[in-house]
């Protein structure tokens, strides 16, 4: 089996974990969809390859917080090739955006909806400074 | 491989202190379980459906590896009968899928014109349901948003389906609607951006 074929059957694994929330693939798909990028904008943030992405995805999403979650974090960078700062980031936002969903799903709709009301339109990234938003290509 | 190397990956997977056990199990036994076709079951020729299989196992032992035990069979034994029955299970499953619904039958794909690149002329009729089903994931990685348009392309109506993807079920019946409507004028605005055409002008 050639490493391409590995690359596409990691990235299609990381697809459907997305799915689990015992995975990092799950908080990785609550974080792109809140600030609207793709999985290259997302690699870039992390600081990694697009392989390193899916390697990171399948890794079990670390609980807790202290000692104990910098540590998983670390080793979970260090396997993905990643910057364990932006990751650590990453995992608390997406567990801020689940703890805001359990407690007022209309609320973060709505807050949602508005930015999807915007004149630019949803595919536009949340913040400036955020790299390009997904184009949508024709089928 | 050694059934040493497949031990110690195996504790680690059982290890709290291991996050990244999971993945590493999956980079090396992914490949070697979609090389092996002894555990297809005659007569599936379906590649995507027998790849879904083959990663729905891996994941699932990598996310359960106490329901493994090793003092009686082979992880790789394992994975393939695991792999077996999650193929049983997605025949199972498009089989009664394809029974109540004319698969795709809700949309037209337009195909691309001017500039826009082309697909491959070996696509049948010009785009395939999984380039189709991949280029959707790619568009909606939330995975609400994927479940939700599934249901749109196969024409479900029904308010609560929606509801339950977005999880609105605690909110009055009025305010679910408005909250589904909002999602599915969004989703099938951006769906209409692809390229997908809807027979009933919605």
């Amino acid at each position: 089996m050639t490493a391409d074929e590995t690359e596409r059957l990691m990235a299609r694994a990381a697809m459907l974990a997305e799915e689990r929330p015992f995975f990092v693939a799950a908080a990785l798909a609550i974080y792109r969809a809140l600030r609207q990028i793709d999985n290259a904008a997302l690699a870039a943030e992390l600081g990694c390859t697009e392989i390193g992405l899916s390697r990171l995805a399948l890794c079990r999403r670390p609980d807790g917080d202290g000692a104990m979650f910098r540590t998983q974090v670390e080793r979970i960078a260090r396997h993905a090739g990643c910057r364990a700062e932006s990751l650590a980031n990453v995992l608390r936002a997406a567990s801020a955006v689940e703890k805001m969903q359990a407690a007022t799903p209309s609320a973060l709709l709505a807050a949602r909806d508005r930015i999807s009301e915007e004149p630019a339109g949803y595919e536009t990234p949340i913040e400036p400074d955020a790299p390009a938003g997904v184009k949508d290509a024709p089928l | 491989m050694s059934d040493e190397i497949d031990h110690d990956l195996y504790h680690r997977l059982c290890d709290d202190r291991s996050p990244e056990a999971q993945s590493e199990f999956c980079e090396q036994y992914i490949p070697l379980l979609n090389a092996d076709r002894r555990w297809i079951v005659p007569g599936v020729r379906d590649e995507h459906m027998i790849t879904d299989a083959v990663l729905r196992a891996v994941l699932t032992f990598v996310e359960h590896p106490e329901r493994y035990d090793p003092t009686k069979l082979k992880i790789m034994d394992y994975l393939r009968m695991s792999a077996k029955g999650d193929l049983r299970n997605l025949m199972a499953r498009e089989r009664k899928h394809s029974s109540r619904r004319a698969p795709l039958d809700a949309v037209d794909l337009q195909r691309s014109v001017g500039n826009e690149p082309q697909e491959p002329a070996s696509l049948p009729a010009g785009v395939s349901q999984d380039l189709l089903l991949r280029r959707l994931r790619e568009r909606f990685p939330d995975p609400r948003d994927q479940r939700a348009v599934r249901l749109i392309l196969d024409g479900a109506k029904k308010n609560e389906e929606f509801a339950r993807i977005y999880n609105l079920g605690d909110l009055p019946l009025a305010e679910q609607r408005v909250i589904v409507k909002r999602h599915k004028d969004r989703l099938k605005k951006a769906m209409k951006r692809m390229g997908i055409r809807f027979r009933d002008g919605g």
